[in-house]
């Protein structure tokens, strides 16, 4: 612990968030298409 | 369901090596000079190296499309070109946030970090293309282009720092003329266990986005077949 920490934390914090964003949005999708699919 | 098994086994097999790369390089040693900063590195690193190889994957998967015409190829590459995206605004993020206490300032127009940003405007501009062509076939082709002419940015990039001389520092891991790494080999050590855990993690955003991409191609052709019906009905 120094006072680059806060730093260290920004960079893991935002890669990974961007990460489950992504994921959450590929897995909404998917939950829609398959919505579509199984509506016909 | 195989698929599927395979999907799931990749996406464990990803967490599990994430995890341990995010431990290693959390409790890494201190730098004598850099501190904690050094620890940013190993998100900062293999993300770039995860937006190189998926801008190279474009460019393959473009090259293999027009060689066979196989609608799959396409489907990757804009998977690939997606994730190449979403890792240089990631490695864009780490590196202001190493330059600010580092250099003094979030951004300087060095040439990496010039190059990096272009390859936003390229793979945005990849990414445009394909949504203002509705021609499936024709949207591939196109695409398939772009994605080639544009995976030069990948060696440009690399060498940016040896061709233009400027705040950013050389290449750490030397692969030219020799390999050498200009850092203690324990940070060698933990940026390979980064970028093998950012490698799997590409091949599974891969994987994925190819299987939705494949969903959304055939809704688009179930969409086409239908309009194109209710235009045979219409005309009687």
């Amino acid at each position: 612990m120094d006072k680059y920490t806060g730093y260290v934390v920004v960079v893991y914090l935002v890669t990974f968030l961007l990460l489950v964003g992504y994921l959450g949005w590929m897995w909404w999708r998917l939950r829609q298409v398959r919505g579509e699919e199984e509506r016909r | 369901m195989r698929q599927d098994r395979v999907t799931t086994g990749l996406g464990l097999a990803t967490l599990l090596s994430l995890g341990v790369a995010v431990a290693l390089g959390l409790s890494a040693p201190l730098d004598q000079n850099q501190g904690s900063l050094v620890r940013l590195f190993f998100v900062h690193v293999p993300s770039a190296w995860l937006s190189y190889l998926a801008y190279g994957g474009t460019g393959l998967f473009g090259l293999l499309y027009l060689l066979t015409r196989q609608r799959r190829w396409d489907r990757l590459a804009l998977a690939s070109a997606e994730i190449g995206v979403l890792f240089t605004v990631s490695t864009i993020v780490g590196g202001m946030l190493w330059a600010k206490p580092t250099w003094g300032a979030y951004w300087v127009w060095d040439a990496r970090l010039t190059t990096t940003a272009l390859s936003i405007v390229i793979y945005g501009g990849y990414l445009l293309i394909r949504s203002l062509i509705d021609d499936p076939d024709r949207r591939a082709r196109v695409a398939a282009v772009v994605g080639l002419v544009g995976t030069l940015y990948v060696p440009v990039n690399y060498m940016a720092v040896e061709w233009w001389r400027g705040v950013h520092q050389t290449q750490t891991l030397k692969l030219l003329g020799g390999i050498r790494f200009d850092a203690a080999p324990i940070y060698g050590w933990v940026l390979l266990v980064a970028t093998l855990a950012f490698t799997l993690l590409y091949a599974y955003l891969l994987r994925v986005r190819g299987i939705l991409a494949a969903r959304e191609e055939a809704r688009e052709e179930r969409e086409l077949m239908e309009d194109l019906q209710g235009m045979e009905v219409a005309r009687g």
